[in-house]
């Protein structure tokens, strides 16, 4: 034992995980997790005793005070090599707060899950998948009983893709055998496509709400903490037909009964919303405090907008999570500016829970319980550095397994390892926008959302424009319509027909249009590009 | 029944993998060709306004119009007269409460199974008082009766329920309003595509019909009514085409039934699509799509209202009903609107999950919301066991059947 007690660095937890062995009895899985930088380390049941004794101990952790403790709280005995054992590898590990809690830098390169580690898991992992669905899901067994399985990630690429509609189809059939035999707690999940690509999937309940614990795990942040409270501001329709329920709920409908999570009131169109409906939301915010944000970009670029703009105080969160699509840098660099703190999207989809994560690097890793593959037309793996189909293969869902399942999305694969602490994980460089949404220049590439946000909006002149889209008509023609800011001038509307020619061509036929708004589309989500048809 | 459905082009489309299978006449019908041919025959050929023109477009077109009152005429057996066109049956039944000037201290007795449209017409302009059901699902005459006092102005009712199905015994309802020296509306939106609806014989005061529920296009409906009671409403709105003069100080001549009801520009194109409906369904018979419907109405009961894990709204034996069944799950995990979802995408199976605009209804029933399944003469056993395989299919997952 060192000679002052030891006090563990804040971020650190120990979680014990309880599961069923083959032979159907309960064993214990304990994992210290540091949430800063997304690092596990599996200990002992007697270890993750001592653990706990240290945290409750505080500053009188003497090893003979820890020892009772252990003894009191679990009836082991923990001998002075055992704490001193456990002590040091804490403090190797950069996880006790002193001598200084500094000294070692928490970002880069701290992962002690080294990457042949890391992919001889995932090739256990995908083995055990594999087994299980065509073991007890028809669906599978049909397609694949024949089949050799695969041997790593990478061998993924013999197998079939499954998209949306064959997804859709077969929903009955991807359920395993089990389920219709035992009773289960389970929920359907509506994904917010249009009508084309929506998609129902079933879940386990309990299932539902870990995958996400685990994606705020891996971001570094610990979602198990009192301290973490977070609050939504997400489109409010989910779809383009009827919806029950009410945008303007009362606060005591929104907020869950552990006080921990709140859905603000949200809004039809972000881009008229008023300034009351903008305050109300500034005042629950003040009022609940969150320590974390999720966010819809476009839906909170008003409030960041109108903070800003007035100076009124923002409550002090840890991080914003943006997800739903791609979304522009114009809204990410005023949450930002607005909040002061760093904006990690979340790539999630309801059919496979959450997938990606991007770090403070801009790197998206890609969470454990996934395999991610970006693909070409032909479904082999595209060159590091470009763009291609994100394929995703959920290794954990008991329910609706998803095997090489089409997300509908483009990404750009990495050309690197990332060079923060989830090095040693999958990684993409970056979603590239909904594959529907793409366009065409005038030689017929292709044309995604995210290079269009790059031209449009990168180093654009502060405050020049609130949104905008850019529609490819029927003829080919292109018009970017902007709802305009204050610093929308002529020199701006210049420099963005420049910019735009330079991305579809010289000979574009641009028709640039200042709006009052722009709607969602129906499935409230903004589109930063897309073709009429 | 091949020959019927081939002229249904909506039923060549696939969903899921499989030859669709609408389920959703209660909410619109398909259109027929024959329907999709006199609208495009309008717009391509004769396209003009109505009745206010003299070159020869104008009066194809005139006729064409005239010609589809005189054939929905024929279809409900009433006079040219008593035929206004209209956007719907919530537009009549607008156009009759308005026409009424309702005052507020004045009520309007109708029943808790009614559709939204039949409720707010009246309960935005006075009190709308509702007989609650009686145990075999259908509104309690006797309880309707009590409802009514001196300040009663109009009796209403659904002819056939648009969530249960159930067929409304209406003539004793225009007998009680007779005995009361009341007016009566039926609402027949869901009935008129079942029930073979004689409006003379019926002696109802006013009948109201949507027209995309007919298997014509949307937009486009008619109000029925005994000439003397047309004649007492005060036309709402006024405007081209119902008047016969202006004059200087802006007084006017209100021109005859059934125009003075037809402000504007009609649909023009609506109403021709729905002379061709109706005499699509003449064609085909009244008699046997009543016949066709009661079998399907017993095979849908049957087979799916009879399903472990579903529970159906207002089943009753010995009740007349209209192929049309709503269901909820009582465990909750199958919502109406989950159920409906995964009906369309996974089993190609069109329905309707939510209220069925009949919220009063859902509440006394004590669910939020139904799935449901609503048939017609073209729809088949084979669809209906297609559909109940499904139902048993996401049924086992939420609720399995083992020991």
């Amino acid at each position: 034992m060192t000679e002052s007690p030891p006090r563990l660095r804040a971020g650190v937890e120990c979680v014990a995980f309880s599961q069923r062995g083959l032979d159907g009895k309960p064993f214990r899985w304990n994992f210290v997790i540091d949430y800063r930088t997304g690092r596990r380390f599996a200990v002992s049941n007697l270890e993750a005793e001592i653990f706990a004794a240290v945290r409750r101990c505080g500053a009188e952790a003497t090893p003979d005070r820890v020892r009772h403790e252990v003894r009191v709280g679990s009836g082991l005995t923990a001998s002075d090599e055992a704490i001193e054992g456990l002590v040091a590898s804490l403090s190797r590990l950069c996880l006790l707060a002193e001598p200084e809690e500094s000294a070692e830098p928490l970002g880069p390169r701290q992962g002690t899950n080294d990457r042949e580690t890391y992919e001889s898991l995932q090739r256990d992992a995908l083995s055990a998948f594999f087994e299980r669905v065509v073991g007890e899901v028809p669906y599978y067994r049909d397609l694949l009983g024949d089949q050799e399985p695969p041997t790593s990630a990478g061998d993924l690429s013999r197998f079939p893709i499954m998209n949306k509609a064959a997804l859709r189809a077969a929903l009955p059939k991807l359920q395993p055998d089990w389920l219709t035999e035992e009773k289960h707690s389970v929920r359907f999940l509506s994904s917010s496509g249009s009508t084309d690509d929506r998609t129902q999937t079933l879940h386990l309940t309990d299932e539902l709400s870990q995958p996400y614990s685990m994606g705020f795990s891996a971001l570094g942040l610990n979602p198990a903490t009192d301290e973490f409270t977070i609050a939504y501001l997400i489109p409010p329709i989910c779809s383009g037909t009827e919806c029950h329920m009410d945008m303007m709920l009362p606060y005591t409908r929104r907020v869950t009964p552990s006080g921990r999570l709140l859905y603000l009131n949200s809004f039809r169109d972000p881009s008229t919303v008023s300034d009351e409906r903008v305050d109300a939301v500034l005042d629950e915010l003040e009022g609940f405090a969150p320590s974390m944000l999720a966010f819809d970009a476009a839906y909170a670029a008003p409030v960041a907008r109108r903070a800003l703009a007035t100076g009124r105080r923002l409550p002090s969160v840890k991080a914003i999570i943006t997800s739903y699509g791609v979304s522009s840098s114009l809204h990410l660099d005023l949450l930002k500016k607005a909040f002061g703190v760093p904006v990690h999207d979340m790539y999630s989809m309801t059919e496979a829970g959450p997938i990606a994560g991007s770090c403070a690097e801009g790197a998206y890793h890609v969470f454990s319980p996934c395999l991610v593959e970006i693909v070409d037309e032909e479904g082999s793996p595209v060159a590091p550095g470009e763009v291609g189909r994100l394929l995703v293969t959920t290794l954990e869902n008991k329910l609706t397994p998803l095997l090489r399942y089409e997300t509908g999305d483009f990404a750009r694969a990495a050309v690197d390892r990332c060079s923060c602490s989830l090095e040693h994980t999958d990684t993409f460089a970056s979603l590239e926008g909904r594959i529907s949404d793409a366009i065409t220049d005038t030689r017929g590439g292709r044309v995604v959302a995210r290079a269009v946000d790059t031209a449009v909006a990168a180093d654009l002149v502060d405050g020049a424009l609130q949104c905008y889209q850019l529609v490819q008509g029927a003829d080919r023609g292109y018009r970017l319509l902007v709802v305009p800011g204050e610093a929308y001038d002529a020199d701006v509307e210049a420099a963005l027909a420049d910019r735009l020619r330079g991305l579809l061509g010289g000979d574009a036929a641009l028709a640039i249009e200042s709006c009052r708004s722009l709607p969602p589309s129906t499935n409230g989500k903004y589109r930063l590009c897309y073709r009429e048809r | 029944m091949e020959a019927v459905r081939s002229q249904f082009p909506l039923l060549k489309r696939e969903i899921a993998g499989r030859p669709l299978v609408y389920f959703d006449n209660a909410a619109t019908s398909p259109k027929p060709q024959p329907v999709i041919d006199a609208v495009i025959d309008y717009m391509a050929r004769y396209s003009a306004n109505i009745h206010r023109g003299k070159h020869t477009l104008s009066e194809e077109a005139s006729d064409a119009y005239e010609n589809s009152r005189s054939k929905v005429a024929r279809f409900f057996n009433a006079d040219r007269a008593e035929i206004a066109f209209v956007r719907g049956a919530t537009e009549a039944i607008h156009l009759v409460a308005g026409g009424l000037k309702l005052r507020p201290d004045e009520n309007v007795v109708g029943t808790i199974l009614e559709h939204h449209s039949n409720i707010l017409p009246w309960s935005s302009r006075c009190e709308f008082r509702a007989a609650p059901l009686g145990p075999d699902g259908l509104p309690d005459l006797e309880q309707a009766e009590r409802l009514i006092d001196a300040k009663t102005r109009l009796l209403t009712v659904t002819h056939t329920s648009n969530v249960t199905g159930a067929v409304v015994p209406v003539r004793a309802w225009v007998d009680l309003a007779r005995a009361h020296g009341l007016l009566i509306l039926i609402d027949a939106a869901q009935a008129a595509s079942h029930s073979d609806i004689d409006a003379q014989a019926l002696g109802a005061d006013f009948l109201v019909v949507s027209g995309h529920k007919l298997f014509a296009p949307t937009g486009i409906g008619v109000l029925i009514g005994r000439r003397e009671a047309l004649e007492e409403l005060q036309p709402t709105p006024l405007g081209g085409g119902a008047v016969s003069l202006v004059r200087g100080d802006f007084s006017f001549e209100p021109r005859d039934l059934p125009w003075r009801l037809e402000a504007g520009t009609p649909h023009i194109a609506g109403a021709i699509g729905m002379g061709a409906a109706v005499d699509f369904l003449t064609e085909i018979g009244m008699g046997p799509i009543e016949q066709r419907n009661a079998e399907l109405s017993r095979l849908l009961y049957e087979r799916i209202g009879t399903l472990e894990g579903l529970t159906p709204l207002g089943s009753s034996a010995g009740v007349a009903r209209a192929p049309i069944l709503s269901l909820v799950e009582p465990t909750g995990t199958l919502t109406p609107d989950y159920l409906s979802r995964l009906l369309s995408d996974s089993y190609g199976v069109m329905t309707r999950g939510g209220h069925h605009c009949a919220h009063p209804y859902h509440e006394q029933a004590g669910v939020n919301g139904s799935l449901r399944l609503s048939l017609h003469f073209y729809n088949t056993e084979e669809e209906v066991e297609h559909t109940a395989r499904a139902l048993e299919q996401l049924l086992a997952m939420v609720v399995p059947r083992g020991p």
